[in-house]
């Protein structure tokens, strides 16, 4: 979830052994994952509309998306809004700009391990 | 009847007004229609070569036919690669900055910082910051340097931002200019190093301990305290002690944004034995950092200081320090006078998460250091 394109195309080709839906706003988002739950989101913090934080907020509250993996992806100088991503129940951060590798790597670390639990 | 007034000269006006206009519309039109061609025609491209780019940084591999790609995919290729490049770092990065590189970009781009027009060079700059090369940062330390333009010196400070590498540090900090004759603002090159993060760091601690340059000294400081550096903490207690008042300043501030409980000692010897407000208030804005609980007898006994800055933070200080702190200032809290004024505000600020920051009514200058500074009289600018 990401309202740069560039940013979009970086993920889904990053990710492209996946299944990957984009969204380009909180709204879209919140719609794509009521229609079809995912096995793990990236949620861009600052959007237009409904901020990543928002949208992480309302996911905990709804007992189905409460265990949704996120990770958040945040600009350098947004990294102090991170905390606040983690106390609504992020699982992991990454911060733009970003490498590819790593964010996969995190991506499979995050559902191997919900897919343990 | 004058002449201009004749309806058939009226007329003839009149349509050659409307003429004009219909030409200028036309001429807009054709203008706008032109554009959106052309940028039409500029996405089908960028839509071609994307994908060989986002595959490129996914495989590792560097595509040839985007190296040798020519006329307009040429400039494609370059567009879209500039553009994942602002995007990415590691390994991505610099396959991209190699594909740059590969193409003649990247020299295209250093020679272009050589033009005569500002804006150009600017660009250029701007466009270097993400090539991040060894060749672009020797470039835009000279830019940062020897330009002209202090737009163009403006761009390559923010640009070496983006290059991560102790050089470009280096180059930053001997850029701040204590005279303040460069004009590249402090606030540009400090958010520039601040933007290298810990890469920052050494150049930044070399920096602090030059008594010789005290504006750049003072920075130095504040940002090692904004970067969180804390093996730096020795260095920044030392400063404390600096002949130079806006040293002196920086050293107490970096260390309370540090937050290290050892250096509670060094702010209460501030707090207490010296005599300049500035440094005093600062002091206690730091230990309210700190919170280190022998600090609440001192910050209690600053209630009353004849200063209010001082007794404002000290209030708010003791309000950071949980239970004990507000213990105090509720006692102090009853009554009239300045006193009970400033503990009544601190208990009800106190349970704010966000620490013991001065609220908007007090001149911030006076709580905290930051850019753009007020160069202390004596030192131009």
């Amino acid at each position: 979830v990401d309202d740069e394109p560039d940013i979009r195309d970086l993920i889904s080709y990053t990710l492209e052994d996946c299944d990957v839906r984009v969204a380009s706003n909180g709204d879209q988002a919140l719609r794509e994952v009521a229609r079809q739950l995912p096995d793990i989101v990236i949620l861009d913090i600052m959007m237009p509309g409904i901020s990543g934080l928002r949208v992480l907020e309302l996911w905990r509250a709804d007992p189905v998306t409460a265990h949704l993996p996120v990770i958040l992806l945040t600009a350098k100088a947004q990294e102090t809004a991170v905390d606040r991503g983690f106390a609504l129940g992020a699982n992991d951060y990454v911060v733009k700009p970003f490498s590819p590798i790593e964010l996969a790597r995190r991506v499979a670390a995050l559902t191997t391990r919900q897919n343990r639990a | 009847m004058p002449g201009f007034l004749n309806p058939t000269v009226l007329l003839g006006l009149l349509a050659a007004g409307g003429a004009i206009g219909v030409a200028l519309l036309l001429l807009v039109a054709t203008r706008q229609a032109l554009r959106d061609l052309t940028r039409r025609r500029q996405d089908r491209l960028d839509s071609t070569v994307r994908p060989l780019i986002l595959r490129a940084v996914k495989s590792h591999r560097i595509p040839l036919d985007v190296v040798q790609a020519r006329g307009r995919r040429g400039r494609s290729a370059d567009r879209v690669t500039y553009r994942y490049l602002a995007q990415v770092r590691g390994g991505a990065h610099d396959l991209l900055a190699e594909i740059l590189e590969r193409r003649g970009t990247a020299a295209h781009t250093i020679r272009r910082t050589s033009k005569r027009r500002a804006h150009v060079r600017a660009c250029a700059a701007g466009l270097l910051g993400r090539i991040a090369s060894p060749a672009a940062q020797v470039r835009l330390e000279q830019l940062l340097r020897d330009d002209p333009s202090v737009r163009v010196r403006i761009v390559a400070a923010r640009a070496l931002g983006e290059v991560e590498m102790p050089g470009a540090a280096t180059a930053l900090l001997q850029a701040v200019d204590e005279d303040g004759t460069n004009a590249v603002p402090e606030g540009v090159i400090a958010s520039s190093l601040l933007a290298q993060g810990m890469t920052a760091a050494p150049a930044l601690r070399q920096a602090a301990q030059d008594p010789g340059r005290p504006f750049r000294q003072a920075m130095a400081m504040d940002l090692l305290g904004l970067l969180k550096d804390l093996a730096a903490w020795q260095i920044v207690a030392d400063n404390t002690c600096s002949a130079d008042p806006q040293v002196r300043l920086s050293a107490v501030g970096a260390l309370g944004e540090l937050g290290l409980r050892k250096a509670a000692h060094t702010l209460l010897a501030c707090l207490t034995e010296g005599n300049e407000t500035g440094v005093r208030s600062a002091a206690a804005w730091a230990l309210g950092r700190i919170r280190d609980p022998a600090s609440v007898a001192a910050l209690a006994r600053c209630l009353g200081d004849p200063d209010h800055r001082v007794a404002h933070n000290a209030a708010l200080a003791l309000a950071a320090h949980g239970k004990a702190g507000e213990h105090v200032l509720t006692q102090m809290a009853t009554g009239d006078g300045p006193t009970a004024a400033h503990a009544r505000e601190a208990l009800a600020h106190g349970a704010r998460p966000t620490g013991p920051r001065a609220p908007a009514a007090q001149p911030p200058a006076l709580d905290r250091p930051g850019y753009p500074r007020v160069r202390p009289p004596g030192r131009g600018g």
